[in-house]
């Protein structure tokens, strides 16, 4: 890493960035009339059919038992529920299963029945299964909203400050910085349809504040680094290139503490789960935003940087030889 | 420094810890009370989001419908003319049964009813928003019913029946909250003497626009006190100078009621006529019943009514599932956080040797720092605002290893230790304050203007980004006590100091 240009190949960057975009909003738009939603939305925002069976412990004082007789029913049915929880009633327990809407609601009504006819095998008919079509298109879109408005309010008042701080250039690479790595998660997210619930607006705030901590890295770097004479003296990519590299690794530090998290996540809550795709949604989530604002911040704004200060350095030349002239 | 100074510090600040990490991890039965008494670590008294210790559930049935159970349960036995009326008195719809009198004779009298329940929904959706909950949903379910689902919040503890006072406090306020919020019908106000006139006791006029009275209804809670804060306009002042008047007239109920429906919510009690902008109501149950209440006096004053009545009162089932992630999935959790609190100890130790034990204590102390003002705070942890506490960690390591770095630079130039010190401090200062300022400014709109999930992960991260950076000088003052009985100060540190030929001088 030690020559690598970070600064060079902007159009590189900008192309790679764009085509990133433009696949996430293909992918998002095309699902939107054919899968129903832009981003495969999660649960707590998704519509699904559920089985929901009641039983009581005189018959069963295991749900062990229960489990097994309603999972040996949907396979033998051919249907495979996402989610299922459970939870204690006033005769005994409860059990919901959720399924993906696309499953045929036939099907389930049929399975619900058999489930039923197993667990009223005695005299009393004290369990119940029945099939609910559940619409869930309702709120989610508060957080949505609030978030923006915060988000875009921390990266305003990072412009100004930076605007003040540093330089005017440095202002409006971070700012595009952020606009850009959250474009490139919102688009990752399309992509790859991980399951988006409210924890992916907080995800898309950990990206954004990820970026913040690595452009004020940098551009800190930068600055500190233009006091040394010899520093000063070298070219503008130069500086950015040698800027980008003082403060790589603790660029690099921040973004592994956020993937070996990720990583212990999905291994961890998996073995609790018993699924792999219980917790695979929520922990790509948080690899896909830390990813995006790694690579945003570390190869695209050094080289939109170096573009921004040109055109300031230009400017300021035009301005200072109108001034003499 | 001395030796024994630096030693009798050391020593204390190493036993505080010890103690705090001892009672923050570690729940055990209180010894002497034969088990029933039982002390729960910090760690066990957070609060954490559904995917930990799962979400409450309620299916809220309008009157006049009843679940396919329910149908089953209530058929007559033994008598084929009851049981053939019973069933003739409903209709079925997939899982659930409508009363053929509720539901009305029109051909299009199911897609009506589908249509209120829809509306209901969207205004109880609307009222949860306001609740704060990490997550919720608010579904129609079957066309003809409601499925309302919200975290429990429960901590480890409470989760594990562990503490089971604080667990029944927790669903006593859901059960509420499930109850209230879906309180249907217009909002009224009232006096059995001087509103006797009117149908229902109402006081205002038929005619009287109530939305046009109120401009707000907030949750005030000060001291231990909760209270539902009235915010009149013009018109509402006016009215209420009226109102108030007449019923401080009054021989026995000297109090204007506010009900939503048929269900009274407040009352205010009065001494003399009313002639303010905004007024107080005090709220007995607490602060959650007080939160609910300005939901639902909001929502009705804003026109935003539910349509159906869904009996919430008599018989409202809230089932407490259990954790989609597995029951084991809040220690698993603590387990990741722990393997990469643990992680950031071993780099700094084998980077910076026993400089890297100042920053292992500047680690443990910022973790004990989280989870006591996570406790405290009682701040809902999801797997989002995990991150966040280990952004805040990252954020910590990151300040001390570039101070380290920039000190490790000063040595290479051949200054002193001491002199390196000072200088690394000087050149990492401004940066540091500079990012944490950001860092502060961001987490703050984050916590002030969001709601839920996010607003939690805002003030968790102003938390951590405020503990990074008093840590931050605290390392300097650690690394000073524990450093000043060495006698090689670079080797302390991992450093080497680059011995300057006479040329470089």
């Amino acid at each position: 890493m030690n020559k690598f240009k970070f600064s060079s190949g902007m159009h590189i960057m900008i192309a790679v960035s764009a085509l990133i975009v433009a696949i996430g909003l293909a992918v998002g738009l095309v699902c939107q009339f054919v899968a129903g939603g832009f981003f495969n939305y999660g649960a707590e925002y998704k519509s699904f059919n559920s089985v929901v069976v009641d039983y009581a412990y005189i018959d069963f004082p295991d749900e062990e038992k229960v489990l097994e007789i309603c999972d040996g029913e949907f396979e033998c049915a051919g249907v495979k529920y996402f989610n299922s929880v459970s939870g204690e009633t006033d005769k005994g327990g409860e059990i919901t299963f959720k399924f993906e809407k696309s499953v045929e609601t036939e099907k389930l009504s049929a399975v619900a029945v058999k489930i039923a006819e197993k667990l009223n095998s005695g005299d009393e008919n004290l369990s119940s299964a029945y099939i609910h079509e559940v619409e869930t298109e309702l709120g989610g879109s508060k957080p949505l909203i609030f978030g923006a408005i915060a988000l875009a309010s921390a990266a305003a008042f990072q412009f100004i400050y930076f605007a003040i701080r540093y330089r005017f250039s440095m202002a409006c690479a971070a700012l595009l910085a952020d606009v850009h790595n959250l474009a490139v998660f919102t688009a990752l997210l399309a992509i790859t349809r991980v399951p988006v619930g409210s924890f992916a607006v907080a995800f898309g705030a950990i990206c954004v504040i990820l970026t913040m901590l690595g452009c004020g890295l940098i551009f800190g770097k930068l600055r500190a680094n233009l006091k040394d004479e010899k520093f000063a003296s070298l070219d503008g990519a130069e500086q950015v290139d040698a800027s980008v590299r003082g403060s790589l690794m603790n660029i690099i530090i921040t973004s592994i503490f956020m993937l070996a998290t990720a990583v212990a996540l999905i291994v961890l809550l998996s073995v609790s789960s018993m699924s792999l795709m219980m917790t695979l949604g929520t922990v790509v989530t948080a690899v896909l935003a830390t990813l995006a604002a790694v690579y945003g911040t570390v190869f695209f704004t050094p080289s939109v940087y170096v573009r921004f200060a040109r055109i300031a350095d230009n400017f300021k030349a035009t301005d200072k030889n109108a001034k003499k002239a | 420094m001395g030796k024994i100074k630096s030693a009798v510090i050391t020593a204390i600040l190493v036993a505080a810890i010890v103690v705090m990490a001892f009672f923050a991890t570690v729940s055990f039965g209180v010894p002497g009370s034969n088990g029933v008494e039982r002390y729960n670590s910090f760690m066990s008294a957070i609060r954490l989001g559904g995917d930990f210790t799962g979400r409450a559930s309620a299916v809220l049935y309008p009157e006049g419908v009843i679940s396919a159970a329910d149908f089953e349960a209530g058929k007559p036995e033994n008598d084929e003319d009851k049981l053939s009326n019973y069933k003739d008195k409903y209709k079925q719809f997939g899982s659930v049964y409508i009363e053929k009198e509720v539901l009305g004779e029109e051909e299009d009298a199911a897609e009506k009813f589908k249509a209120k329940v829809k509306n209901d929904a969207e205004v109880i959706s609307a009222r949860f928003d306001q609740k704060g909950y990490s997550d919720y949903s608010v579904a129609v379910s079957d066309g003809f019913t409601l499925r309302v689902e919200v975290p429990t919040g429960f901590t480890y503890a409470e989760y594990k029946d562990l503490s089971s006072s604080t667990r029944s406090e927790v669903t006593t306020d859901i059960s509420r909250s499930i109850q209230y919020l879906a309180y249907n019908g217009e909002l009224s106000l009232r006096n059995s003497e001087v509103g006797k006139v009117n149908n229902s006791n109402i006081l205002t006029p038929i005619t009287a626009d109530l939305t046009t009275y109120f401009k707000s209804f907030q949750k005030i809670s000060a001291a231990g006190n909760h209270a539902v804060k009235v915010n009149l306009t013009s018109v509402g002042r006016e009215q209420f100078k009226t109102m108030s008047a007449a019923v401080v007239q009054a021989e026995n109920d000297k109090a204007i009621d506010f009900y939503v429906g048929e269900a009274e919510l407040l009352s205010l009690s009065l001494d003399a006529a009313i002639d303010e902008k905004s007024f107080y109501i005090t709220v007995p149950n607490g602060e959650s019943v007080a939160q609910d209440f300005a939901i639902v006096l909001n929502s009705v004053a804003n026109g935003k009514s539910v349509m159906l009545d869904y009996n919430t009162d008599d018989n409202l089932d809230v089932i407490y599932m259990s954790a989609p992630m597995g029951g084991l999935s809040a220690i698993f959790l603590m387990v990741t956080l722990f393997i990469i609190v643990a992680a950031a100890i071993v780099y700094s130790i084998v980077k910076y040797k026993k400089l890297g034990l100042v920053n292992t204590m500047m680690i443990v102390i910022y973790a004990l720092t989280m989870i006591t003002a996570c406790m405290i705070l009682e701040i809902e942890v999801t797997i989002a605002g995990a991150f966040t506490l280990v952004l805040g960690l990252a954020l910590v390591c990151g300040s001390n290893f570039a101070l380290f770095e920039a000190v490790r630079r000063e040595t290479k130039k051949g200054k002193t230790m001491q002199s390196s010190v000072k200088s690394g401090y000087k050149a990492t200062l401004f940066g540091i304050l500079e990012l944490h300022a950001v860092f502060v400014v961001a987490a703050i709109m984050l916590a002030l203007i969001c709601v839920g999930e996010l607003a939690a992960c805002g003030l968790i991260f102003f938390i951590a980004t405020v503990a990074s950076y008093v840590l931050f000088w605290f390392t300097r003052f650690m690394w000073y006590v524990i450093s000043s009985p060495v006698r090689d100060k670079f080797k302390f540190g991992g450093f080497t100091r680059e011995e300057l030929n006479d040329e470089q001088v």
